[in-house]
């Protein structure tokens, strides 16, 4: 065993493939095999593994369907924000072909599901792109609904019953991403906005840290003005004023949006 | 010093201010919007992407700072793009670290030279701007997966439906705190793949350094008999004692009886720590105490203060020449001239305080020092322009002495000083750049400067050779 940084690597002949426990400090099991399988594939193994634990870390096992769900995008998108920074991490051009070929084999050899998810990530240059691809694969059905609810397609009464069904205390960072947009589409993409959603909504948004989900305060500020105010007061001529005043100082910032939400 | 730093803070506080107010009011804008024109947005992608965030502030900062002057409108393209436009063309990568300096201004000129040299030849080049992150290896052929592209009247920024084969790569634009770590790191590993990397590191090196520089010019000269004419210099390294330094410093003035003196860190860039001593007037405390303080982070260069002609009879300036190779020989492809911010101060560089002019419009306006109380206006002769020109030629086959055609530094900016000496004009050398700034303030050197001002032109030699090179 090895411990690194706060975490212990431990090779185990018990576990599928990779195993992620949250002891203290976290252990991570790898099967005798899949590592050997890993060494023989060189650095596009590394890859691979690389992004299969960071998978395990952000997906962590959820008994309940919707939090399932909602982990496994988070754990996706996680994988994802990955990719865009592994040349600066490994100071290397990831080698994307081979890193999916990888993958596939460990889907076949081992059969891990999630390697193959993986994998077709990998051929999708946004991860949006891959969402709309999730949709249309028959063995993630439990995933339709969060890509449905991700795009604003379903309805308010569908996404307050998701949000309800997910304890929002135990979501982790990369999953505010998913609520965070869920929430904005949904407000963007309905047709009609009722004061009554907003309230119910408000809540969520209030959870989700400030970093990820910063202007969904204002947006509700926004949407609870009225339509009147927010006319006579556009955001065109909000960001004239804040943005291209000759010269853009804290003040000029904090007063020309001060007057625009409470517009 | 100052100057810079002043900027650069100034950038920074409004930058901070407008991706705060970019953060905060992006999803009202985004709701807006779609009540408008019914567009959708991949948040996860966009909107809600910091590193996206910080690019579109970076963009609207730049408008702000340019105070709108420049006329080049940027968008960030949602939906991915068609690779149609980039699948038989030569696809040329400016891989960047960071988007400072006006980079899109720079992009745009180099689509618009690949354009203009489309006219003349069927060979067409596609200028791709793109960050090391957003690069792929596919099949060990390089790709990117995103770009900075020229469309039209527009600078997008946009993801492509699938990664775009990359034929050449060229490092610019690197923060100027880890520029050679950062160039080092991108030229290693675009060597593995089949590139042509325009300035790669093994040869980035000798210029980086201004001992290699100095160096590689005197083995020229030794080799080629005296071309090149460049200051004398001493160097002081990091781990010296004190007072062996201040011997060495003393030595070197007093031996050469030098009046004025530049001292620079060896591995500086854009005039950041140079300073000029006019020892008549400086103390030579204020100059150890200089030197102590470059010391603290690079070695230090220590050259005598050349170029006795002046732009309208008052102000220093430095000549940058770029210089590229076409797959035979080295040519100049044109230049721009930065001028001192005040009279009687030696270092011309925007950092300083300096502006950039177009270099013709510095030949219209040469005079020279006759003496410490005569100056006289000197008339720019098509002999001195090629003198210029040749000795720039000639810098660049120094600089890549000894080195294979795939590992030449295929472009750099040349930084000259001018003289008059028995009535014709010689160019001294000071330093070369790998990764040239101010590219797009680049123009032609006219020989008939007075009327003309030169044509705007960045890589249009260099385009020759990666013609040469292709295999499309």
């Amino acid at each position: 065993m090895t411990i690194k940084d706060n975490l212990s690597i431990r090779q185990s002949s018990n576990v599928e493939c990779i195993e992620l426990k949250w002891n203290d400090p976290p252990l991570i099991k790898i099967n005798g095999s899949f590592l050997e399988f890993i060494k023989s594939r060189g650095l596009a193994g590394i890859y691979a593994l690389d992004l299969l634990l960071i998978y395990k870390f952000y997906s962590r096992y959820q008994i309940d369907k919707c939090r399932r769900a909602l982990s496994r995008i988070g754990g996706l998108y996680g994988v994802y924000r990955r990719t865009l920074k592994f040349n600066s991490l490994y100071n290397d051009l990831q080698s994307i072909s081979k890193t999916r070929e990888v993958l596939r084999e460990i889907h076949e050899r081992f059969d891990y599901l999630e390697a193959r998810l993986i994998s077709d990530l990998l051929y999708f240059e946004m991860f949006e792109a891959f969402m709309d691809k999730l949709n249309l694969t028959k063995d993630i059905k439990d995933l339709k609904l969060i890509v449905s609810l991700l795009k604003g397609r379903e309805s308010h009464r569908l996404l307050l019953d998701f949000l309800r069904n997910i304890n929002i205390y135990s979501v982790n960072l990369l999953e505010q991403y998913v609520i965070a947009s869920m929430i904005v589409q949904e407000l963007s993409q309905s047709r009609k906005v009722e004061q009554g959603i907003i309230e119910n909504l408000v809540p969520y948004a209030n959870f989700i840290n400030n970093a990820i989900g910063g202007g969904l305060k204002e947006l509700f500020q926004y949407l609870k003005s009225s339509n009147v105010c927010r006319k006579s007061f556009s955001l065109s001529s909000f960001v004239e004023q804040a943005l291209f005043s000759s010269e853009l100082t804290e003040d000029a910032y904090n007063s020309a949006m001060r007057s625009y939400i409470k517009s | 010093m100052k100057e810079i730093l002043k900027r650069e803070i100034k950038f920074r506080s409004i930058f901070l201010i407008v991706k705060n107010l970019v953060n905060a009011i992006r999803f009202c804008l985004y709701y807006e919007l779609s009540r408008k024109v019914s567009i959708y947005f991949p948040l996860l992608d966009t909107l809600l992407h910091e590193d996206y965030i910080k690019r579109v502030a970076h963009t609207i900062t730049e408008h702000i700072v340019s105070r709108g002057s420049s006329q080049l409108c940027a968008r960030f393209l949602t939906k991915p793009i068609s690779i149609k436009e980039f699948k038989h063309t030569h696809n040329l990568a400016i891989v960047i670290g960071s988007l400072k300096g006006f980079f899109k201004n720079l992009l745009w000129d180099l689509e618009k030279d690949s354009e203009e040299y489309r006219l003349i030849s069927k060979f067409k080049v596609k200028v791709i701007g793109t960050f090391f992150d957003w690069l792929i290896a596919d099949y060990n052929g390089l790709k990117a997966r995103r770009g900075i592209i020229v469309n039209d009247r527009f600078i997008d920024e946009v993801t492509f439906v699938k990664p775009v084969p990359i034929h050449s790569c060229f490092i610019l634009n690197l923060p100027t705190e880890s520029e050679r770590y950062l160039h080092k790191k991108f030229s290693e590993a675009l060597e593995k793949y089949k590139v042509t990397l325009i300035n790669p590191y093994i040869a980035s090196l000798r210029a980086d350094s201004k001992l290699l520089t100095h160096k590689l010019f005197e083995t020229y000269n030794a080799i080629r008999g005296r071309l090149i004419e460049h200051p004398k210099y001493t160097f002081v390294q990091r781990d010296s004692t004190f007072s062996k330094v201040a011997n060495e410093v003393l030595t070197f003035i007093k031996e050469l009886d030098l009046k004025r003196i530049i001292v620079k860190p060896t591995h500086g860039t854009e005039g950041l720590y140079a300073k000029d001593f006019d020892l008549r007037r400086n103390s030579i405390n204020e100059l150890l105490n200089h030197i102590k303080l470059v010391l603290n982070f690079d070695d230090v260069i220590i050259e005598e203060f050349r170029g006795n002609m002046l732009y309208k009879g008052t102000l220093h300036f430095v000549v940058r020449i770029n210089v590229s190779w076409n797959g035979k020989e080295f040519k100049v492809e044109s230049g721009y001239a930065q001028i001192a911010p005040k009279e009687n101060y030696g270092i011309a560089t925007t950092s300083h305080g300096g502006r950039i002019i177009n270099i013709n419009e510095l030949f219209r306006n040469l005079y020279f020092k006759v003496n410490e109380n005569c100056i006289k206006k000197y008339t720019l002769t098509k002999e001195d322009i090629d003198r210029i020109k040749k000795a720039c030629v000639r810098v660049a086959e120094a600089i890549n002495l000894g080195l294979c055609e795939r590992d030449y530094l295929k472009y750099m900016g040349i930084d000259l000083v001018l003289e008059v000496k028995d009535f014709k004009v010689i160019p001294i050398v000071l330093e070369v750049n790998s990764r040239p700034s101010g590219l797009s303030y680049s123009y032609t050197l006219s020989y008939d400067y007075e009327s003309d001002l030169g044509k705007a032109n960045v890589i249009k030699n260099l385009i020759k050779y990666l013609e040469v090179t292709s295999h499309l």
